[in-house]
């Protein structure tokens, strides 16, 4: 019943923004940076005068818009699972309506690609659909300019509140994004059975996890933590997930630390996270060589148990999956621990969104937005989970998540409403460029924690001033 | 007469071609310098850029980085380079052999060579499976801040050596060989023919060898880019890469006057070492 | 050069060779022999041969990735690396003839120009804006351009070293003959340089076909990935995944391992033919 209301809502949508190409095409292309609400208005406007053309059309189109001979080229940064995933949701697209999609590649490494994606948008090379982080970094590429507004799309709907709340600009109403997909949750993930072979309690404090640390490490040859240096992304998870307890200490320190009202130094949740990291290093629980272990071995080791925990996002259930799926349940999940048990909490991630380019071509326009439809809708999901299992939330109405998730992927998602702040960056989008250097030299205990939060403000102070931030 | 022989216009596509991509942006690179840039518009911020610049602790290791690296490389590549040249051209049975393998891995990109030596340098990797067979302790080749650079070093001379052998060869094979007849005569031994006769004429060949090399060890970073990312810590990172990180965050005008910076680093040290370029202009 | 050769060098000779066989034979055989393993076997990191050899498999794998990403990639680069070296071979001919054979200002300023490019490190940010601005930023043209540009100055100062080497007379002679200005160049000047064309050929086409840093600033992430943007993408999608990783380094090696096998003579002539020798 519910997929066949989406397919009339769909088509109902296809031919409305038919008419709005063909009627307003003229002058979309020049006045592409013309105000916010006035194009939503007409937006609306024009839907209103093209009910007539859809009752008329309704028939032909209801089976699934053609867009044969319609090129689209999406860019994205994601590998693996969910690069195949996305190719899954793309060729049923495919199937759907006759259009072609190619994908571009962009580096896998986050800052290479969202410099990528802000290059090309200076100089007016943006691909039709590439995704985008949101949040704070959204303003990074001028939305208003480079990123068409879906607000008054009705299948907006099929988005959770939470998720458009942050791709929607505040001033004007412009929504920019749908999730691409899965939220992610970070914390500690460890192996039961070395938990239950050293009849270890989960640990509610840092002390606590820095007392199993010493017990797994005198009773067993077990590593106490995996830490997966080898990549910026790696290095940076402890550390990130930490911002919990930063915006419980303080809920308004990513604005106050943009607006230069405070510093990192002075949050003793901000030092924490650097002090645990450094705590790792110094009692000795890591891993002999952390910089060249990748992330992959890491999570083949965690669930073989020759390492008991392992500080990562929830999308690490996918590699465990891929590369060890049989023991996929010998891992359970707990919350980074800090000062005690009362005050317990999960960082997350947002998924990555979709965003089309503002300055579409005519002809494409309505193929995008069918696309961006179709990505919302549980059709898609369906896709999506033919080629890898879910590991967190769509931020999609009506689409729960698969049964066959695994146990850890649950533990982690019942703490996302109890106790839940999304990361930093979603905030506040000062990064010095050096900061995955910086935490790799706490990591492996070149730097104290006070050494490098003066390091860390420097190099942040840098990036902001060259973002001209105002204050900086 | 000469106009009209040699009219202009047959060198205009190459000026041209050259001036718009590479002289004019050489040029703009000052301005921009000194702005706070984000491609579309460019604030003036003076000389803000390179105080910052300095400021950085990478850029302090770097610049370290960076001499080592060039010094190390170049001077690497002149002497082993010639020697090697030397002994291929010394009239032995496997010369050609040899000329073809040390030239061999030039033929490798640097993301090749540096995935291939990140796999055989691991710490299980099969230098290290070597090492232990030998009773030596495992290295953490490019993860060591001990180590890192100088596996760095030693990785770019394996690459480069084939094309400063190559070029000597070029420049041994160009010295008449009546010359070395003439000392036979004369009784000269296998050392005397080398210095008094090789080496100074061997020259010119060796300032071209040294500037290429000087060049290259101070401006490019690929190869340590994809081997090591610039760390552990900042132990790699040479100027190069820190322009490449401050360019990946957007900081344009920043990274820009890192170019610059780096523009003057070389100028300085190659303009004066390389006496070889002014005499090649007056003989043309 | 004739001469005896004592026991003792011969010793030293094969001992040469062999070091050879440890410090250039066995990195390319770890690849060719981990290019054909299965994932965990590969991830061992050995040199002993593949528990199942799994070559065909590993080559497709990587050839059918992405629905054939790197056969295009192998497009764009054997189109950047023809085009570019075909504009910089008669375009640096041509100058350099031009700037060697006139007198005067222009002549004066360009070669201080052409002189620093040899030295100086390219402008990487404000060269992007130029490309901006001439439209074919991101593009395989803008690209194509940039290596032109960079590789111009080199190939500029062996040509000008080799048409300095030929007579004038040659031109008046055929000026008399009745050629033109151009067929001056293209029928007597341009034959007569062939082998600084060679040369610039053989080592230039390397140097583009493996360029990583210019396609890094001016085509990370275009839809027209070269063939080693694209191995540095895999080298971060699949940092375990050693055999595919392999295979992928090798396929994108081989053009230029077979272009050297069958021309590595010409490169050693066209260099002592008066090349670099300063």
């Amino acid at each position: 019943m519910k997929r066949l209301a989406t397919m009339i809502l769909a088509a109902a949508m296809v031919v409305s923004m038919a008419g709005c190409s063909s009627s307003g095409s003229g002058a979309s292309g020049t006045a592409a940076a013309e105000n916010e609400s006035k194009a939503a208005e007409t937006g609306k406007e024009t839907q209103d005068t093209e009910t007539q053309d859809e009752e008329t059309q309704q028939e032909t189109l209801a089976g699934g818009a053609d867009f044969t001979g319609i090129t689209l080229n999406i860019a994205h940064s994601s590998t693996g699972d969910i690069s195949d995933a996305y190719d899954a949701q793309f060729a049923a697209f495919e199937e759907l309506t006759g259009c072609r999609i190619e994908v571009e590649h962009l580096a896998s490494d986050a800052d290479e690609s969202e410099n990528t994606i802000q290059v090309r948008a200076a100089t007016g090379n943006l691909p039709d659909i590439w995704q985008n982080s949101i949040g704070a970094k959204l303003q990074n590429i001028s939305p208003q300019d480079n990123i068409y507004d879906l607000s008054g799309q009705k299948w907006l709907s099929n988005i959770v509140d939470s998720y458009r709340e942050i791709v929607t600009d505040n001033e004007t109403g412009a929504v920019y994004a749908v999730p691409a997909t899965t939220s992610n949750v970070a914390g500690v993930f460890y192996n039961r059975n070395v938990y239950g072979d050293l009849n270890l309690e989960i640990p509610e404090t840092w002390e606590a996890f820095l007392a199993n640390c010493e017990t797994i490490r005198a009773e067993s040859d077990v590593v106490p933590c995996a830490s997966p240096y080898s990549t910026p992304s790696g290095v940076q998870i402890l550390f990130l997930a930490q911002y919990y307890y930063v915006q419980n200490e303080n809920p308004d320190f990513a604005q106050q630390y943009t607006a230069k009202e405070t510093e990192l130094h002075e949050s003793e949740a901000y030092m924490r996270g650097l002090t645990k990291m450094y705590d790792i290093w110094e009692k000795g629980y890591q891993c002999e060589d952390p910089l060249s272990l990748s992330f992959e071995d890491a999570s083949v080791q965690l669930a073989n148990g020759e390492v008991a925990m392992l500080v990562c996002r929830t999308n690490v259930m996918a590699t465990v999956e891929e590369l060890a799926g049989e023991k996929i349940d010998h891992i359970g999940f707990f919350p980074l621990p800090d000062l005690d048990s009362q005050s317990l909490g999960v960082a997350t991630w947002m998924p990555a969104g979709w965003v089309a380019n503002k300055n579409i071509s005519a002809e494409k326009e309505e193929c995008v937005l069918a696309l961006l439809e179709f990505l919302t809708t549980s059709d898609a999901i369906d896709a999506y989970c033919t080629k890898t299992t879910p590991t967190g939330a769509f931020m999609l109405n009506g689409v729960s998540l698969p049964d066959n998730v695994s146990t850890a992927v649950t533990e982690a998602q019942s703490w996302v409403d109890k106790a839940s702040s999304p990361v930093m960056e979603y905030f506040s989008d000062i990064k010095g460029s050096n900061m995955a250097t910086i935490l790799q030299m706490v990591g492996t205990g070149d730097y104290t924690p006070d050494q490098a939060v003066a390091e860390i403000e420097q190099d942040n102070a840098i990036d902001a001033q060259q973002k001209g931030i105002a204050g900086w | 007469m000469n106009r009209k022989r040699y009219p202009i216009w047959l060198a205009i596509p190459g000026l041209l071609i050259y001036i718009t991509i590479f002289v004019i942006p050489t040029f703009a690179s000052f301005y921009f310098s000194m702005t706070t840039w984000n491609l579309k518009t460019a604030v003036f911020t003076g000389t803000e850029n390179f105080r910052t610049f300095f400021t950085m602790t990478s850029t302090r290791a770097a610049l370290i980085n960076t001499a080592i690296y060039a010094v190390v490389t170049c001077s690497a590549k002149v002497i082993f380079g010639l020697l090697i040249a030397r002994y291929v051209c010394s009239g032995i049975r496997s010369g050609n052999y040899l000329k073809i393998v040390i030239f061999s891995p030039t033929l490798l990109g640097n993301v090749v060579i540096g995935t291939a030596f990140q796999s055989v340098l691991e710490p299980t990797g099969i230098v290290n499976q070597a090492l232990s067979a030998a009773g030596i302790s495992a290295v953490r080749f490019l993860t060591d801040k001990s180590v890192a650079l100088a596996a760095c070093c030693a990785i770019d001379i394996w690459k480069g050596m084939g094309t400063a052998v190559i070029i000597f060869v070029a420049g041994l094979s160009a010295i008449p060989q009546d010359y070395y007849e003439a000392s036979a005569i004369d009784g000269a031994t296998d050392l005397k023919k080398f210095t008094k006769i090789t080496l100074p004429l061997i020259v010119p060949t060796v300032n071209t060898v040294l500037t290429l090399s000087l060049i290259g060890g101070l401006r490019d970073y690929d190869l340590i880019y994809t081997l090591t990312g610039g760390g552990p810590g900042y132990s790699t990172e040479v100027i190069g890469s820190v322009v490449y990180k401050l360019f990946s965050r957007g900081s344009y005008g920043l990274a820009t006057a890192g170019n610059v910076i780096l523009f003057a680093i070389v100028s300085v040290i190659v303009f004066p070492l390389n006496s070889f370029v002014g005499k090649w202009e007056e003989r043309l | 050069m004739v001469r005896k050769r004592s026991l003792l060098s011969k010793i030293l000779e094969v001992i040469i060779v062999l070091v050879t066989v440890i410090t250039h034979w066995i990195i390319f055989y770890f690849a060719i022999i981990t290019s054909g393993k299965e994932k965990a076997d590969a991830a061992r990191l050995t040199l002993e041969l593949p528990e199942k050899w799994n070559f065909l498999e590993n080559y497709t794998y990587v050839l059918q990735y992405q629905n054939g990403a790197l056969l295009k990639a192998f497009r764009n680069s054997m189109i950047l690396t023809v085009s570019a070296i075909l504009i910089l071979v008669l375009a640096a001919a041509s100058t350099a003839y031009l700037l060697q054979r006139r007198t005067g200002t222009i002549r004066a300023i360009s070669n201080k120009l052409i002189l620093a490019g040899l030295i100086v490190p390219a402008a990487v940010i404000p060269t992007y804006w130029m490309l901006d601005r001439l439209h074919i930023a991101n593009t395989l043209m803008g690209l194509i351009a940039v290596e032109v540009a960079t590789l111009f100055p080199f190939a500029t100062m062996l040509y000008k070293g080799y048409v300095a080497t030929i007579p004038v007379e040659i031109d008046e002679a055929a000026i008399i003959d009745g050629c033109g200005p151009f067929s001056l160049f293209w029928r007597v000047i341009f034959p007569m340089v062939k082998p600084i064309t060679a040369t610039v050929v053989i080592l230039r086409s390397i140097v583009v076909y493996n360029d990583f840093q210019n396609p890094l600033y001016y085509m990370s992430g275009s839809g027209s990935q070269t063939v080693q943007l694209f191995v540095f993408s895999l080298k971060s999608a699949w940092t375990t995944d050693y055999g595919h990783l392999f295979a992928a380094a090798i396929i994108v090696s081989m053009p230029i391992i077979i272009l050297y096998l069958f021309l590595n003579k010409k490169i050693l002539e066209g260099m002592t033919a008066g090349a670099v020798k300063g």
